[in-house]
Parts: C-alpha cells; sequence; structure tokens
C-alpha cells in the first residue's frame, strides 16, 4: 500500500472509532427499557448530557411559551422582570419531577419550557403559569363593610356621600351615620333583616332616594348574610363585580375614605339553602405581610379538627417575617387575618393570640395534589408579573412511540432500497458507497451525542433524506470516473482524475444546499429546528465521507487488482 | 459495468418552447388557484394554526367514528365552534379525528373546553389525546414574516455565493429556477387544497437547496466545457452537450431521492411529516426539471445577447 493511502487509512480508522465512542453513551441508554433508564440517570445524571436527545414529538411531553405581561408594572420594575420570571420558573420547573426539563429565555418578554416526558399537564400549566402572590391581610370590621355597602347603595341610586375627609362638617353627618349603620348592621348580622326588605334603607334619613327607583337590585339585595361575613349566589358573582368596579361606585367609596380597601372572593365555595355561594371579603388594601415572608411550604394531610383528613399547606416563615407575624397578630387580637393567593382568599381564621412561632396554615377545599402543587409555588417565589400562556403543544407518549416506529420503518425500506440500487449499478464502488453512507449517519448521530442535541421526526426525515443525497456525491465521482475509463485511462489514473474533476462540483453543490439548511436552522423552531440540524451536519460529513472516506477503499483495491475496475 | 443511458446526443434546449408554455401554464394555474381560495376563502393559503392562530386537537377513539362525527361537530357547534374543521386522518381502523379550530384569540384553554365538553357528550365512547396546540395569534403573524424573511434571505445567499463562484449570468440563472420551483409546489398544494404548515416551508427550503444542487452540478460541467473552448460549437450546442454528459448523474440522484420521499410519503403520510413528503415528491420532479429548462435556457438566453467573456 502506498504511504498516502495508509495515512488517509488510519485517519478513516481513527475518525471511526472516535464517532462510535462518542455515540456509546446513546446506545447503553435507548437500547434498555425504561425503569432501566431511570437507574441510569440517578446513577450519573450527567449521561444526559452525552446522548442524543429526543424530541417531543418521539418521546412525548408539553412545550409552552410564556409571554410576561407588562401591563401593570412601572417602568422602574420593568429592566430585569424577565430575568426574574425565568430564576421563579425555572426553579417551578426542577421541583415539578420531570427528567430532562429544558427553560429557555426569549426577546424580550419571553420564555419557552420544554417538559419532555411529562405525565400531568395539568399540573404543570397550574405550577408555571401562577403569579403566585401570597398576602397575609387584615379582615375590616362589620361597621366599615356595612358603611361601604350603604357607600355603594348610595352611589348606584345616583347619591354620593360628602367628602369626608373635611373634618368638621363631616363630624355631625358621621356620628347620624354610625346611629344608622348599626341598626342596619345589627338587622343584617342579626339575620332578622331579609335580604330584599328594603325598609331599613328607606329609612336611612332623608339622604337617600328611593331605592326602588333604580332599575338594577341595589348591591345589598345581591348579599347573603353568613355568619360574619356575607356571600354571594354564584349566578350573582358577575354583577357584584360588574357593580365593584364601576367608576361612580369608587369614586363614592374613595370619597367616604373606604378607598383603601378591597373586596376579595373566597377560593372556596359553600353550599346554603341548596344554592352555591362564595364568601365576600372586605379587607384592608395593603398587606401585612407578603410571600417573601415565607421560607418554607408543604403540602399535608389535615389531622386534626374539622378538616381532619382534608389537605393544607404548612408555611414557615423566616426571622424577619416571624417577628413581623407575631407583631401583627399581637396588634389585631380577635381580629380576622385573610390569608390571599393571587387575590383570592382562601381562609380568614380570627387571630387568636400573638403567633411568635413564625408558622401558619392554608387550609380550603383542595385536595393533596393541589396543596402539593401550590407548595411547589409558594416555596419558588412570586412571579414578579403575571404571564400569559401563547403557545402550547404536547404530544402524547402513544403518538411518539408510533411516529419513532413509522419513522424507522420508512428509513429501514429506504437504506434497502438504495442498498440494492448501489450494489447492482455500481457493484464493488456501490458497496464502498454504501459504506461511506454508513459512516456518515454515524458520525451526524455522533456529533449530536456530542452537542446533546434533539433529534425531532422531521430530524429523522432529515436523515433519511440525507442518504439519497449523500449517495448523490458518490454518483457524481463514479460517472466522472466512468468517463475517465471511456476516456481510455488506467483504473489508477482514472479514479485520481474522477476524483479531482469531481471534488469542487461536489463542494460547490453542498455548500449551496448548506444555506438553505443554515437558514431553516436560524429561523426554525422546535421540529423544523432538529431537521435542519440533521440536514446540515450531514451535508458537512457527507463531504467527508465521499470525497476522503471513499478514496481509501478505491486506492487499495486498485492497488491490489491493477487491471479492474469494479464500477 | 452497467449502463442505463450510453452516450446521448438528446437536444434538451431545442425543447425550449415547449418547456417554457408549460411552465407558463402551470404558473398561471397557481395564480389562478390562490385567487380563488383568497375569494371564496377570504385567505390566498390553507394557514395552518401555526400562521394564525387556533387550537388543534388530534383524538384517537376507541370506537370507529365515521357515524360519529355529526356528533362532534354538534358538541363544537355548541362551544360556539362552529367553523371548526373536523377531519378523520389515518387509515380506517385507527379510529383518529383531527379537529381543527382557527383563530379563536388568545384563549388557550380551548384545548381542555373541547377535551370536557366530548367526554360529557360521547361517554360511550372514550378517546385518547394523542397531541394538541394553542398558538396565540401574535405568534402566528411573527412566524408569517419569519417565512417569508427566510425564503427570501436564502435566496439572496444563493445568488450571493453562486454569483462569486461562477459570475452574474449563472447567479441569475441559478436562482429564477428556484422561484419557479417554489411557486409550482405551492400551487400544487393549493390546488389540493392543503394546509400551509411550517413543515411546509421548511419543505419549500429543501427544495430549494435541492434544486439549486442540481443548478450548480450542471453549471459546473458547463462552465469545464467552456474552459475547452468553444471550438466551433454554438453555446447552445455546448449546453445540450453538457446536460447530455451528466444525464447519467442527474436521472440517477433524481431517481433515488424521488423514490426516498416516495416512501417516507406512502409511510408517514398521516404524521407531521406527510405534507414535507408530498412537497418533496413534487419539488424533485420540478427541481430536475427546472435544471434543464430554466436554469440552462435562460444561461442560453442570456449568451446569445450577451457572449462570454471569461469562463
Amino acid at each position: 500500500m502506498e504511504k498516502k493511502t495508509t495515512v488517509r487509512l488510519s485517519v478513516v480508522a481513527i475518525s471511526v472509532l472516535v464517532l462510535l465512542a462518542c455515540l456509546f453513551p446513546s446506545f447503553k441508554y435507548y437500547t434498555k427499557s425504561v425503569p432501566v433508564r431511570e437507574e441510569y440517570v440517578k446513577k450519573d445524571p450527567n449521561i444526559l448530557r452525552h446522548i442524543v436527545n429526543l424530541g417531543l414529538d418521539l418521546q412525548g411531553g408539553m412545550r409552552l411559551v410564556l409571554e410576561i405581561d407588562r401591563t401593570n408594572i412601572d417602568k422602574e420594575h420593568d429592566k430585569d422582570l424577565l430575568d426574574r420570571a425565568f430564576t421563579v420558573i425555572e426553579n417551578r420547573i426542577n421541583k415539578l419531577g420531570v427528567a430532562e426539563p429544558t427553560v429557555q429565555k426569549q426577546g424580550n418578554d419571553r420564555i419557552i419550557v420544554e417538559l419532555p416526558g411529562l405525565k400531568d399537564e395539568e399540573s404543570a400549566k397550574n405550577v408555571i403559569g401562577r403569579t403566585a402572590q401570597l398576602e397575609f391581610m387584615l379582615l375590616r370590621e362589620p361597621a366599615e363593610l356595612d358603611h361601604a355597602i350603604t357607600v355603594i347603595d348610595n352611589a348606584m341610586a345616583g347619591k354620593l356621600p360628602k367628602d369626608t375627609t373635611a373634618a368638621a362638617a363631616a363630624h355631625d353627618t358621621t356620628a347620624q351615620k354610625t346611629k344608622e349603620q348599626q341598626t342596619l348592621a345589627e338587622k343584617i348580622f342579626k339575620g332578622t333583616g331579609a335580604p330584599k326588605e328594603s325598609t331599613a334603607a328607606a329609612a336611612m334619613a332623608a339622604e337617600s332616594t328611593s331605592l326602588a327607583a333604580a332599575p338594577i337590585q341595589s348591591f345589598k339585595d345581591l348579599l347573603i348574610p353568613m355568619g360574619d361575613q356575607i356571600a354571594v349566589r354564584m349566578e350573582n358573582i358577575g354583577e357584584v363585580n360588574s357593580i365593584l368596579v364601576r367608576p361612580d361606585v369608587r369614586e363614592a367609596l374613595d370619597r367616604a375614605g373606604l378607598g383603601g380597601n378591597k373586596f376579595l372572593w373566597s377560593h372556596d365555595t359553600v353550599r346554603a339553602e341548596g344554592a352555591v355561594d362564595r364568601v365576600l371579603y372586605y379587607v384592608k388594601g395593603s398587606p401585612e405581610m407578603r410571600g417573601d415572608a415565607i421560607s418554607d411550604a408543604r403540602g399535608s394531610i389535615d389531622q386534626t379538627g374539622m378538616r381532619m383528613g382534608g389537605a393544607k399547606i404548612d408555611l414557615e416563615m423566616n426571622a424577619k417575617g416571624a417577628r413581623r407575624f407575631s407583631a401583627v397578630t399581637a396588634a389585631n387580637v380577635n381580629k380576622f387575618m385573610a390569608i390571599v393567593l393571587d387575590s383570592t382568599v382562601y381562609s380568614a381564621p380570627r387571630i387568636i393570640q400573638k403567633i411568635s412561632g413564625g408558622r401558619a396554615e392554608i387550609t380550603g377545599n383542595f385536595s393533596i395534589q393541589e396543596a402539593n402543587n401550590l407548595a411547589i409555588v409558594l416555596r419558588a417565589g412570586a412571579l414578579p408579573a403575571p404571564v400569559k400562556i401563547i403557545e402550547e403543544q404536547a404530544v402524547g407518549p402513544s403518538l411518539g412511540q408510533d411516529s419513532i416506529s413509522k419513522a424507522a420503518f420508512a428509513g429501514l425500506i429506504a437504506v434497502l432500497f438504495i442498498i440494492v440500487f448501489a450494489l447492482i449499478y455500481y457493484r464493488l464502488s456501490g458497496a464502498i458507497a454504501l459504506v461511506a453512507l454508513a459512516i456518515n449517519i454515524v458520525a451526524v448521530l455522533a456529533i449530536m451525542a456530542l452537542l446533546n442535541a434533539t433529534l425531532t421526526l422531521p430530524g429523522i426525515a432529515g436523515l433519511i433524506l440525507q442518504l439519497a443525497m449523500g449517495i448523490d456525491a458518490n454518483v457524481i465521482i463514479f460517472e466522472r470516473i466512468r468517463e475517465e475509463d471511456r476516456m481510455g485511462k488506467t483504473p489508477r489514473a482514472a479514479i485520481e482524475s474522477g476524483y479531482k474533476m469531481a471534488t469542487w462540483t461536489i463542494i460547490d453543490s453542498h455548500f449551496t444546499a448548506l444555506i438553505t439548511s443554515a437558514i431553516l436552522y436560524w429561523k426554525g423552531t422546535g421540529a423544523i429546528k432538529g431537521f435542519a440540524v440533521t440536514l446540515s451536519l450531514g451535508i458537512l460529513s457527507n463531504l467527508y465521507t465521499a470525497l476522503f472516506v471513499t478514496r481509501v477503499p478505491q486506492d487499495i483495491i486498485v492497488g491490489r487488482n491493477k487491471q479492474k475496475l469494479s464500477i | 459495468m452497467l449502463r442505463i443511458f450510453k452516450e446521448t446526443r438528446i437536444n434538451f434546449i431545442g425543447f425550449q418552447k415547449w418547456a417554457i408554455g408549460f411552465s407558463l401554464f402551470l404558473t398561471l394555474v397557481t395564480f389562478v388557484s390562490i385567487g380563488y381560495h383568497w375569494i371564496v376563502f377570504k385567505a390566498p393559503f390553507n394557514w395552518s394554526i401555526e400562521f394564525i392562530g387556533g387550537t388543534q386537537v388530534q383524538l384517537k377513539f376507541e370506537k370507529p367514528i365515521h357515524n360519529e362525527i355529526q356528533r362532534v361537530r354538534d358538541v363544537m357547534n355548541q362551544l360556539g365552534y362552529t367553523g371548526s374543521e373536523i377531519k378523520p386522518i389515518g387509515s380506517a381502523q385507527d379510529n383518529e379525528l383531527l379537529i381543527i379550530v382557527r383563530k379563536q384569540g388568545e384563549a388557550a384553554a380551548v384545548g381542555q373546553e373541547i377535551h370536557d365538553a366530548l367526554v360529557k357528550a360521547m361517554p360511550d365512547n372514550t378517546f385518547e389525546v394523542r397531541r394538541h396546540e394553542s398558538i396565540g395569534p401574535k405568534i402566528g403573524g411573527e412566524m408569517q414574516r419569519d417565512a417569508v424573511w427566510a425564503v427570501l434571505l436564502a435566496l439572496v445567499g444563493i445568488l450571493i455565493y453562486v454569483w462569486f463562484r461562477f459570475q452574474a449570468s449563472f447567479g441569475v440563472a441559478a436562482v429564477i429556477p428556484l422561484f419557479h420551483d417554489v411557486i409550482i409546489t405551492i400551487g400544487f398544494f393549493s390546488v389540493l387544497n392543503r394546509e400551509f404548515s411550517l413543515t411546509f416551508i421548511a419543505a419549500l427550503l429543501t427544495i430549494m437547496g435541492y434544486s439549486l444542487n442540481d443548478n450548480v452540478v450542471i453549471f459546473d460541467r458547463i462552465r469545464e466545457n467552456m474552459r475547452k473552448g468553444l471550438k466551433g460549437k454554438s453555446f447552445l450546442d455546448l449546453v445540450n452537450l453538457s446536460i447530455n454528459q451528466t444525464l447519467s448523474r442527474t436521472i440517477i440522484t433524481s431517481g433515488i431521492t424521488f423514490v426516498v420521499v416516495t416512501i417516507l410519503w406512502v409511510i408517514g403520510r398521516k404524521t407531521t411529516i406527510g405534507d414535507f413528503a408530498l412537497a418533496m415528491m413534487i419539488g424533485t420532479i420540478f427541481g430536475t426539471y427546472s435544471t434543464i429548462y430554466i436554469a440552462s435556457v435562460l444561461l442560453v438566453w442570456w449568451h446569445k445577447r450577451w457572449p462570454i467573456i471569461k469562463a
């Protein structure tokens, strides 16, 4: 063998061994069943970085594109909003128990999440998408609530209260109001007045105009007394909300000095008198404490008291939070503290005594699964701004499996066809071309394993397509060699000449094809990107296999058998 | 040595008038079809939800569904999605339905809504959700823009490269056939009323790459023959000769590629790459055709007016 050929042979041999070594982890991983794979991952989590990744369309899973809603954010918090949201979401996802989640930022406002092998979509979306703003808010006294109700009713009737910030002038009106409110309050809270009774309201001094003339029910009419609180029938919730957002109502409340309070709905529904209601809480607008006071949250089953068997979340506060909690509870004994998550009241227990241990519970009508999800969300922290899901894709594992089998089958048939053709038409040279093609595929997969790239269904199509385009390079060379042979050159010379003439043609054609696949990679998303990856890698490795690798056996064979060309 | 083509001397360029006529005809059909779509369906193309937003759900039912489609439609109408598309996919025994709701605004909960409604309405025929997608319209608009950009960029990049490696006339003659192939493939898909999805755009780009590949190989041979000198032949003769010389390679490569993508189509018809394979089938045939009858013909025309200065 010539020295040139020996060198070439060594290069090819070494490259093939290196490529096979790169592929070994993937081979080890994918040929085992699922439970054994999980074993591997437990023993060596890094293995997932050295294998070819399977796309969502092949192993099943979910992909979400989240967008930050900046509508309520002021400019100063704007800058690192995406980074903070990204950290929070990354934290939450890592706790979901998915094997290889990916989280990426995109542009200024978006986060892309991929969860391969995800089984519980609903939980995942809830965990990821919740703003998770936890607040502890004090409930307002019944008297104040009643005042608010009156103000709202008046506003609806077209009567705005006098501006109460003017001190002296308001003084006696307030006194009179308070007296009347107390009468009304007693009536409501003792349950003696059915909500529809408007006599109490009509008796409220000359200030109120007739409510009966109002075209819609008065605000008060929509409320049902329920122990210490008020509730609203489910079907009336919409109307209550529309009343509460009315500008005239809000202005009235502001003027009455009640602008700092909020109305919040309960998370749980209650059954009463055969109907389903939600409780409407009246709380002090600014929270006493927020979610940043929490150092840990765990879901658990309630072992004691009325909620035995139900789920709850145990909260543990950090040092600063515990101190604050202690101060707040000490100052507000016998008042109620609402535990609010994303502007929904989960519970509003009475503060019996000062709590210094920095512990609290969130109870409610949820399952242990929901409790655990909420706990995850509380542990990871609140999102700095709400996020919206603007794109969602999910593939079930059964479809993923099917896709793999179909792809493998198609690949097999295509390969058989090419093998048969190559052997019949180009004989021994055809066999050489096939070996080169095989090395080509191995090279693509090996580089993908090295880069931990993702193989998708279009990616497999790209590989199959690459087989056809790959053999094109060999065809060009072989046809060229045949031409040179026909012109009367010796086999040696024909091969030499053939490769030389064909080289630039092949480089040109491959580079131009590379332009389009590079653009596909750049502009493509998800599955398409996978296609661009296999195609681009295939084109590049084909340059190597067709021009370099096939040379070696050709030279060797012709070296031995100087007369005949098997092509 | 097995040879399909002995030394051929076919006057390919001689058929140029027929070929141009054929291409013009197909281009016309394409534009007519697009226009028809625009008028009847209010959109030039049958965009997939990836481009206009919407929700798509693929369900596999336990029992046969041809009679059930009406029930499903009733449920969809009740939910308010009267324009939704409901079609069976795959083979008859798969019992799979694809439900597509286009352009429903930002509501990404549509998929869950459909799922719950169907579970309630059809308790006797359980189903499994094979996959589902929900895309907001904003993303859709971006995809459209990206797709157009990608195609334009590809064309410019190719033009520059070929101009640099060959000469100006070759550059232009290499790029125009790509327009032709893309338009005709779009035409086929328009006439067959097939969906324009991201995979279809990917196929278009791949077809461009493939067709260009073909053009470059022929141009390379033409350039080589030019270097050997005209020797009394006309440029047209030289081009014909180049085509004949590479005919073996052209037929074999196109043949193999066509068979391979056909295999992909036959087996992968109901998967997400079905449309891709179909587009490639059209693209490989016309890619080869356009190399001879658009690219080479353009070269001949160009150099009839402006003789070659150098090779």
